[in-house]
């Protein structure tokens, strides 16, 4: 190329405003987004921050539950008793269980005891929620790096990629792990169109207070009497991936003497009706069979039960008139069953922060 | 690999460009040989199988060439080995892009064609586990990425050979100018006599800092386009154009203008992403986008839009399609001057004939359905139609008007091409010609003139009822709903963008980004404009794309082509 002698410094300004422009501009962004997420991100994000929080925090009380979207919503720790923690999240498996127990065993002060919820959907779920528990901060690089050679060894699961997949997705995880802006800019978009960060920190304050539970549901019933997936099933084989995983965590709580309770969620009367007997024995025998090999985990109450349909949000979750009243049950049930940091009474104070 | 993907801009792009800096330390032809590499890499992202096939048409050509010229002084057998050049790689181009739509056609109408050879196929690029599933469906044939592309610009090589227009024989040059990434999937289509020059300069291999803050400005400026406005359209477009049975007047016309603009800026900002990336590497592209939008006829349109293609076509095809004709035409003892054109019999043998034909082909390069060569038929009326009224119109006419008369004029030029090319455009997006005719019919008002709006209903709920009972239920709402407002107010802003900003050619002329220049020069305001406050803006619409990137993944409309 050819350039004018006139032509050479305003290339030079336009270096200067271009590049100064794009790396302060680009730069001031990430570090905001970085810093923000409790601005732009969605209200579900609040209530894993307020989660993730008691976990940093180490105020995981004598009883800390774990699990996926149904004990999230299901169990108000208030009212099965004082010193219990929600630590379940919304759409996770036993890989993401295990990764965040993981960091709670990092504290000095353990819960006496754990209780694990796992609907039998999430033994069949694959990669996917692994992708949002990154993108929300809970899983870290290296928590994924890990995941994905203990998928190499055992040669299957949803890490198991092509070279070409692989690359794109780390790729996408160094993203998240650093926050990189492009990742999380429709959030941000949303967020300017719709303020919410009033909301967010009032769903984060409301997790905290309540020793995370908040309900995340819309109100209403959108989907009729639906029934849950599991009543189409004949059989129960869950995917390798997640069977390790099960087996990981509770070697985990095997390792630090902490006993760990696994609980079933009632299912809706419809559906608890229809589901077939062979899924059943299927699914108990399983069940069964891994628990057998870690003396210190037992099943709690009945790996199957029924809850009326006035007391359910749709065919898995329970409305919050349905929290309430399982977890008085399950209050009960773990008193009866004298189990460890008990015995469990219902925090009067903080049941009164309920909005029924 | 898409250019708007993460992989691609956060890791290959920078390894790319690092790579090519050190190899350019140790030697210009390691520098090439890297960039080859790099490009290979690039295009087996996509499909490794069919690299392959692009490495064998680069060594199939590369020969070919050589031996046209060599056979310089023997000019039967250099036709002869240029033709079957040309129609081998043609045979290729057809066997992709057409072979399977006509069979499946033929199949459908119920004719026995049989499939094809196994062993062939399996040469070719087809993954071998789907020829154990016959008969091949058409699912199954994927079309090579820039399988056009490489063709072409291969068949203008061999052409070029035999023109005596080839200079350099280096195969790495070669394989360079056919594999170079930035062009490789879909264009611009360069001529070898362009690119070799840069090749073989060593000032190319020099880091040259002006240039990469060039090249990573419009590069940026060319992602924004993509994905912040012409990935907003495409949603609204592929809505439209997926839901043609029902659609109101608004609707149609809504969807059919969101396309036209929704490709308007996918091109534009993939060319200006190619001609970036050409700069990152000290190379300069030809300009393939010039503000089509802002013709006053669509001879101009076809000399702004896709401008490398329309050279290749006029210089390739129409040309000597013209040549043959006159030929022929002098070999019968009939005039072939000027006044010819004059009469209607000489227009249409000179100027109608070649000129539809080869708009034609260009149609149906595009893809093998119906609606392509509709497509192209209709631009090549279009033409045919501009060049008689340039040529019948009477003087009076001709003579320039008034110049707030002219204005008038000139606005209604532009919106009359552009409503030509929008009319052309429902052919090029819709999936068939039916579906095209149900759009046309609802943009003339045939059906409600607005309020139908299932397409406005919450997210999930269009998927609900399909699932209820496999159809989507139409909710007639008598007034226009938010989102159908923002449609028309973004269309109209849009519009109003285009025709008052300049583009890339106007806004960098001083630097010469382009092999080309603007055919309207910037404007006094620009020229006066600091660079410093121009670098500010280009910088801000730059972080836009890169926070934009993530947002929709739809790729590039010319990559399937």
């Amino acid at each position: 190329m050819t350039q004018s002698y006139e032509t050479v410094p305003k290339m030079q300004r336009f270096s200067i405003g271009f590049l100064g422009t794009f790396i302060i501009g680009f730069g001031a962004v990430w570090i905001w987004v970085a810093s923000n997420f409790i601005v732009f991100m969605d209200r579900g994000y609040a209530m894993w921050a307020a989660k993730m929080q008691i976990a940093h925090n180490c105020t995981m009380g004598r009883l800390a539950i774990l699990g996926d979207s149904r004990p999230m919503a299901d169990i108000i720790p208030p009212l099965v008793g004082a010193g219990v923690v929600n630590l379940a999240f919304g759409g996770v498996t036993a890989v993401e269980n295990y990764i965040f127990a993981k960091q709670i065993l990092n504290c000095s002060n353990l819960p006496k005891a754990v209780i694990l919820s796992l609907t039998p959907v999430s033994f069949k779920k694959i990669g996917k929620l692994v992708d949002q528990a990154a993108y929300n901060g809970l899983l870290t690089f290296s928590d994924l790096e890990d995941i994905r050679n203990h998928t190499r060894e055992m040669n299957y699961g949803p890490y198991d990629l092509d070279f070409k997949q692989d690359i794109e997705l780390r790729v996408k995880e160094v993203g998240y792990a650093t926050r990189f802006p492009p990742y999380y800019f429709s959030q941000v978009k949303d967020a300017f169109i719709s303020p919410h960060a009033w909301e967010n920190k009032e769903v984060f304050d409301y997790t905290s207070k309540m020793y995370g539970w908040f309900w995340d549901f819309m109100p209403g019933n959108p989907f009729g009497h639906s029934h849950a997936e599991e009543t189409g099933w004949d059989d129960f084989t869950p995917f390798p991936f997640s069977d390790y995983y099960l087996h990981q965590l509770l070697a985990l709580f095997e390792s630090k003497h902490i006993p760990v309770y696994f609980v079933a969620m009632p299912y809706n009367e419809d559906s608890f009706q229809i589901m077939k007997p062979e899924f059943i024995e299927a699914y108990t025998a399983y069940i069964n069979s891994v628990v057998k090999q870690y003396p210190g985990t037992h099943i709690l109450g009945p790996l199957f039960s029924s809850i009326p349909w006035d007391k359910c949000y749709d065919s898995y979750h329970l409305n919050p008139q349905g929290a309430r009243m399982y977890s008085e049950r399950l209050r009960q049930l773990l008193n009866s069953s004298h189990v460890e940091g008990g015995p469990y009474i219902a925090d009067p104070e903080a049941i009164g922060n309920v909005n029924w | 690999m898409l250019f708007n993907s993460p992989v691609f801009i956060a890791l290959f792009l920078p390894l790319a460009w690092c790579g090519y800096r050190l190899c350019a330390l140790l030697g210009t032809q390691i520098a090439k040989i890297w960039l080859i590499i790099a490009s290979l890499c690039f295009y087996a992202w996509w499909n490794t199988s069919f690299t392959t096939l692009l490495c064998g048409s680069i060594l199939f050509n590369y020969f070919i060439g050589l031996l046209i010229i060599r056979l310089q002084s023997y000019r039967f057998w250099q036709s002869f080995v240029l033709i079957s050049g040309v129609t081998l790689n043609l045979l290729v181009l057809c066997f992709y892009k057409y072979l399977f739509s006509i069979l499946q056609a033929l199949r459908g109408a119920g004719l026995d064609v049989p499939f094809i050879i196994p062993d062939v196929a399996f040469f070719l690029g087809i993954p071998f586990v789907t020829l154990l599933h016959f008969p091949l469906r058409i699912a199954d044939i994927t079309l090579p990425l820039g399988i056009s592309f490489f063709t072409f610009t291969q068949i203008g090589y061999l052409v070029d050979c035999k023109g005596n227009a080839v200079k350099d024989k280096q195969f790495p040059d070669y394989a360079l100018f056919v594999t170079f990434f930035p062009h490789l999937i879909a264009g611009p289509i360069l001529y070898h006599r362009e690119m070799i020059p840069q090749f073989t300069n060593p000032a190319t291999y020099r880091f040259n800092f002006d240039n990469v803050v060039l090249g990573l400005a419009i590069f940026l400026l060319g992602l924004a386009k993509k994905v912040v406005i012409a990935d907003y359209f495409a949603v609204i477009a592929n809505t439209t154009f997926s839901h043609v049975d029902h659609l109101s007047l608004l609707q149609a016309w809504s969807g059919t203008l969101s396309f036209t603009l929704q490709i308007y800026f996918d091109f534009s900002g993939y060319s200006e992403m190619a001609m970036g990336l050409a700069l990152l590497f000290n190379l300069r592209f030809p300009a393939n986008f010039d503000s089509p939008f802002k013709s006053t006829s669509i001879i101009e349109f076809w000399q702004r839009w896709h401008m490398t293609l329309t050279r290749y076509l006029t210089n390739y095809l129409y040309n000597p399609m013209a040549l043959w004709i006159r030929r022929r035409r002098v070999a019968r003892g009939k005039n072939i001057s000027h006044h010819a054109l004059t009469t209607v019999e000489g227009f249409g043998a000179l100027v109608a004939f070649p000129t539809i034909i080869t708009m034609m082909l260009a149609g149906i390069w595009h893809g093998a359905g119906l609606q392509y060569l509709v497509f192209g038929t209709l631009h090549g009326l279009y033409l045919t139609i501009n060049h008689a009224w340039r040529i019948f119109r009477s003087k009076t006419a001709r003579k320039a008007p008034h110049a707030i008369v002219q204005r008038f004029k000139t606005a209604g030029n532009i919106i009359l091409t552009i409503t030509a090319v929008i009319v052309a455009n429902v052919f090029f997006r819709a999936v068939s010609v039916n579906d095209s005719l149900l759009i046309l019919h609802s943009m003339l008002g045939m059906n409600e003139l607005y309020g139908y709006n299932a397409f406005d209903a919450p997210p999930g709920l269009i998927e609900q009822w399909l699932v209820q009972d496999n159809r989507i239920h139409y909710i007639h709402n008598p007034y226009l709903s938010p989102a159908e407002i923002a449609n028309i107010f973004s269309i109209v802003l849009t519009f109003l963008f285009i025709w008052t900003m300049p583009n890339i050619l106007q806004i960098f002329s001083p630097y010469t980004p382009s092999l080309s220049i603007a055919q309207t020069p910037p404007s006094a305001f620009l020229r006066k404009c600091p660079s410093f406050i121009l670098g500010i803006i280009i910088g801000l619409i730059a972080i836009l794309g890169i926070l934009n990137l993530t947002n929709n993944f739809i790729p590039f409309i010319y990559f399937k082509f």
